[in-house]
């Protein structure tokens, strides 16, 4: 394993997007790892691209989820995500782990999409919208706290975008100022509001 | 007084961005001050809190089959190898794109020229030359002025030359669409301040025309950004 694999995995361990000590992320009993089903999707095998997506939907639909704060548009936004990684896969070369490579790639295009949507419409969220999704969240992230998922929710664009990369992602903060093109003294602010929105929602 | 500790302070103490000094200076006043100590207490376990949520979750049933309708009959690489644009974040229910590369730089151009120069021509009051033209014009210049660009095709233009920025944003390189992208924030975030000043002061000449302002520079930038697409395709 390269140094640059084995930065991502670290990183990617620390994000919790890997099991810890876990030789190979993708590797579940009876089944090939991501490795092998990405060299076989590269030669045109779609079965073997299902494979990928059968091994990796439920950490790309929990961040589409928590990103868009929206049910609805977190599976569209997965399916983007997948079409993407279908058109880019030529370009993945294997100097990262092929799960590294399609987080950012969701990142990216979550980013670029709400910012997209961001220019042209302001997203309004209704009591109603919140407990819809509170209903969403507990059937799609077990275990989860329902009251934090609405509170997160309930957060503005991108307050919550930022937060969810920084605290649930783990992202750095220079990192998340790449990524949004803002600066990091905005991420920072931005991100302290969202801590302290979420706070207020808690204790009301 | 006590002088408390700023809630930035608090943050970088709980990310872990403070030197030892510092957090230890913070940590001594912590102890002894009951405000902060509650403040670093409630926020430490909001920060807690979300960062022990699951990251992994249970994608519904059926995403898979929209996405197999999406390639099926394609192969993977396809759009790296040149042919095919599509719109970043597209959907099937959403309104979808598929331009080829000479027709994007086609569009780029064309509407570039046409929209901005429609815009400008109506902001500027230059008519057909005929006096009942420049009559009109001017007068919708003057009414653009204390409105905006919205009555003249604005939108329609930004909303025209943003598709085409979007669509040929993998044309460009990182940093440029980087660049675009803060830019474009810088102009909106001008835009929003003055648009809120005109709510309180809608018959302001000064705000009009300081709207109109930000508005060309925003058609500016995106056409700008436009030209650099087609240059790249």
């Amino acid at each position: 394993m390269t140094e640059r694999n084995q930065n991502d995995r670290n990183d990617l361990e620390e994000m919790g997007a890997l099991p810890a000590r876990a030789d190979d992320l993708a590797k579940s009993p009876g089944s090939e790892s991501v490795e092998e089903l990405v060299r076989r999707a590269q030669a045109g095998d779609a079965r073997a691209f299902e494979g990928i997506y059968r091994q990796t939907a439920d950490r790309m639909y929990a961040l589409c989820l928590r990103m868009s704060g929206d049910g609805e548009e977190a599976v569209e936004l997965v399916q983007d995500v997948f079409v993407r990684a279908w058109e880019r896969l030529g370009s993945f070369r294997g100097e990262s782990l092929f799960t590294t490579w399609l987080h950012r790639l969701a990142v990216n295009l979550i980013l670029q999409d709400r910012r997209s949507k961001g220019r042209r419409r302001a997203r309004e969220v209704t009591t109603s919208d919140l407990e819809h999704f509170g209903r969403t969240a507990r059937r799609s992230l077990p275990g989860t706290r329902v009251d934090l998922e609405r509170a997160i929710a309930a957060l503005p664009d991108k307050a919550r975008r930022v937060l969810v990369l920084r605290d649930v992602e783990g992202y750095k903060y220079d990192e998340i100022a790449h990524m949004t093109g803002v600066s990091l003294g905005t991420v920072k602010a931005q991100i302290h509001r969202a801590r302290g929105l979420i706070k207020e929602k808690l204790e009301a | 007084m006590i002088e408390h500790i700023s809630t930035e302070k608090i943050h970088d103490l709980l990310d872990g961005l403070l030197s030892a000094a510092e957090e230890d200076q913070i940590r001594s006043h912590v102890d002894e001050c009951a405000v902060c100590r509650s403040e670093v207490a409630q926020l430490g376990d909001v920060v807690q809190a979300v960062r022990g949520l699951p990251r992994s979750g249970k994608a519904p049933d059926g995403i898979w089959e929209g996405i197999q309708d999406r390639i099926d009959g394609t192969r993977p690489g396809e759009v790296e190898q040149g042919s095919v644009v599509e719109f970043p974040g597209a959907s099937a229910r959403r309104r979808r794109f598929h331009f080829t590369v000479p027709q994007l730089a086609a569009a780029a151009v064309v509407v570039s020229l046409m929209s901005a120069g429609t815009v400008w021509m109506a902001v500027s009051g230059l008519g057909s030359g005929s006096a009942p033209a420049v009559a009109t014009a001017e007068a919708q210049g003057s009414a653009v002025r204390a409105a905006g660009l919205e009555e003249v095709g604005y939108a329609e233009a930004v909303r025209e030359l943003e598709d085409i920025v979007q669509q040929g944003r993998d044309l460009l390189a990182p940093e440029t669409v980087a660049t675009i992208d803060r830019s474009l924030q810088t102009i909106d975030e001008a835009l929003a301040d003055v648009q809120a000043a005109l709510e309180a002061d809608p018959s302001s000449e000064v705000l009009g025309r300081m709207l109109v302002n930000h508005q060309r520079s925003r058609l500016r930038l995106l056409r700008q950004a436009a030209e650099a697409v087609w240059a790249r395709s």
